[in-house]
């Protein structure tokens, strides 16, 4: 570019104040092109180089009031619009990279326990259990749904126990499940509730309820803040003596 | 069209990044879990403790609790329960709640009461007393705070309700005392929430046992 061209350009873009350096040589680019056509069209008419540069660049007129009316084309407002987003992504992506790995194993442990339960290891003093079963109830005022997935009948000593083996976990699968819903799933009048183990996407609970020898079935209730379910757990004597 | 042709790419672009920005947040708030606003950890800790939507009944800054970062304390409620959350905000950006103290409403009861024992950093916490008024009768409350001190001698402090929180119709009450410290300190406390009518008589008198505690680092 001529240095009569470079210095009207420079000119106009001093007065360009919240362009961005890309924008700035579109504005160039566009100009230059603009006044080498002129230019090229003087020339093509019997002007000399110099002579066709200057009349060219004359015929734009004042370059501080062209920039001053380029500056109005490019608003302040949308420049910090299209910066503030990218700034908010990169803190965004920093704050979210470990928790979704985090979350990638919860999603794992959830589709375990909507699948295969049992896989996630049910023995009862080396016992396994072979007796599958599928009971699913949604827990009220949660995401949660509670299953469950083992009851065996066990004989010890004179006595005999249900082991009930129930998971939780949350409708939707990268969801956190709350340990809380299985410590308030009771067997009895006087049950106190039982511990478990949470992995994030599921929590696993297997109890040893005592029952009467030949008994069909025992209840699991959720009494909780007003919320209330009760499930029928059917129990089978097969196998045992 | 020369005014289209230089304003629309810079428009285009930061239309662009915004959505992006909308998309980023909101794979955050459902795949992640992480809580960009403050209600995020409140519904969290509904979740949590099955409790159900509840709603703002008070937000409590400034008690005498050190801790990490930046937060406050929710009282919320609904018809069967109360929940004192903590909520902080901590590293950055991220709002999360720390373990809240709840009370089940579904018994019936003249008063119902809950505490919630808060122990921040450098020795400093404070006990939290919220509950409900769901006797008509009753006027005034007052919740005392009876300490075992280590040499088994017994303080006991009253801490009268000065003004309801009137919300929807019910009468609510969130009040707190700091907790001794110190060589002084005691060893154990029990509280006790009492109604009484508008003549002062006693109407109702109980021990507050549901709650929680909650340690703040």
């Amino acid at each position: 570019m001529s240095e009569i061209f470079d210095g009207f350009c420079r000119s106009v873009c001093a007065q360009v104040k919240h362009a961005t350096p890309e924008e700035k040589k579109d504005i160039v680019r566009e100009l230059s092109d603009h006044m080498a056509d002129h230019a090229q069209a003087l020339e093509d008419a019997g002007y000399s180089h110099d002579e066709a540069e200057q009349r060219a660049v004359d015929a734009m007129g004042d370059a501080d009031k062209i920039g001053k009316e380029l500056n109005r084309e490019y608003p302040l407002l949308w420049l910090l619009l299209s910066r503030i987003p990218v700034f908010v992504s990169i803190i965004l992506v920093i704050i979210l990279v470990l928790p979704f790995f985090a979350q990638l194993y919860c999603a794992a442990c959830n589709i375990q326990a909507r699948i295969s339960p049992e896989s996630h290891g049910v023995s009862h003093n080396g016992h396994i259990s072979e007796n599958i079963i599928d009971i699913r109830q949604e827990v009220p005022n949660t995401n949660d749904i509670v299953r469950f997935y083992c009851a065996d009948v066990v004989k010890d000593g004179d006595a005999y126990y249900a082991y009930i083996s129930v998971c939780c976990y949350d409708k939707w699968i990268f969801g956190e499940v709350s340990p809380q819903t299985l410590y308030n799933i009771k067997y009895s009048d006087d049950d106190i509730g039982g511990g478990g183990s949470s992995n994030g996407g599921a929590a696993y609970s297997t109890r040893s309820i005592p029952v009467e020898y030949g008994q069909e079935s025992i209840t699991a209730t959720y009494d909780h803040f007003g919320a209330y379910w009760l499930v029928t757990i059917p129990l089978s004597w097969e196998g045992v003596e | 069209m020369k005014k289209q042709k230089y304003y629309l790419p810079r428009r285009r672009k930061a239309i662009k990044r915004i959505a992006l920005c909308i998309v980023l947040f909101l794979i955050g708030s459902f795949v992640c879990n992480v809580g960009f606003l403050p209600s995020h950890a409140l519904r969290e800790t509904e979740k949590y403790y099955a409790t159900g939507k509840t709603e703002v009944i008070d937000r409590q800054f400034g008690l005498p609790v050190d801790f990490t970062g930046f937060g406050y304390f929710v009282f919320s409620a609904n018809e069967n329960a109360l929940m004192h959350t903590p909520i902080t905000c901590i590293p950055i950006l991220s709002w999360s709640r720390c373990v809240a103290a709840t009370v089940d409403c579904t018994e019936d009861r003249p008063i119902q009461a809950g505490f919630h024992s808060i122990t921040g950093s450098k020795k400093s916490g404070c006990f939290v007393f919220f509950g409900r008024v769901d006797d008509a009768d009753i006027a005034s409350v007052e919740v005392t705070i009876k300490y075992v001190n280590s040499d088994e001698s017994v303080s006991a402090t009253v801490l009268p309700v000065q003004e309801f929180i009137k919300k929807n119709g019910q009468r609510y009450f969130c009040i707190w005392s700091p907790k001794e410290t110190g060589e002084q300190s005691s060893i154990a406390a029990y509280f006790t929430v009492t109604g009484y009518g508008a003549d002062g008589e006693l109407i109702y008198s109980t021990k507050i046992d549901q709650g929680g505690g909650t340690v703040m680092g």
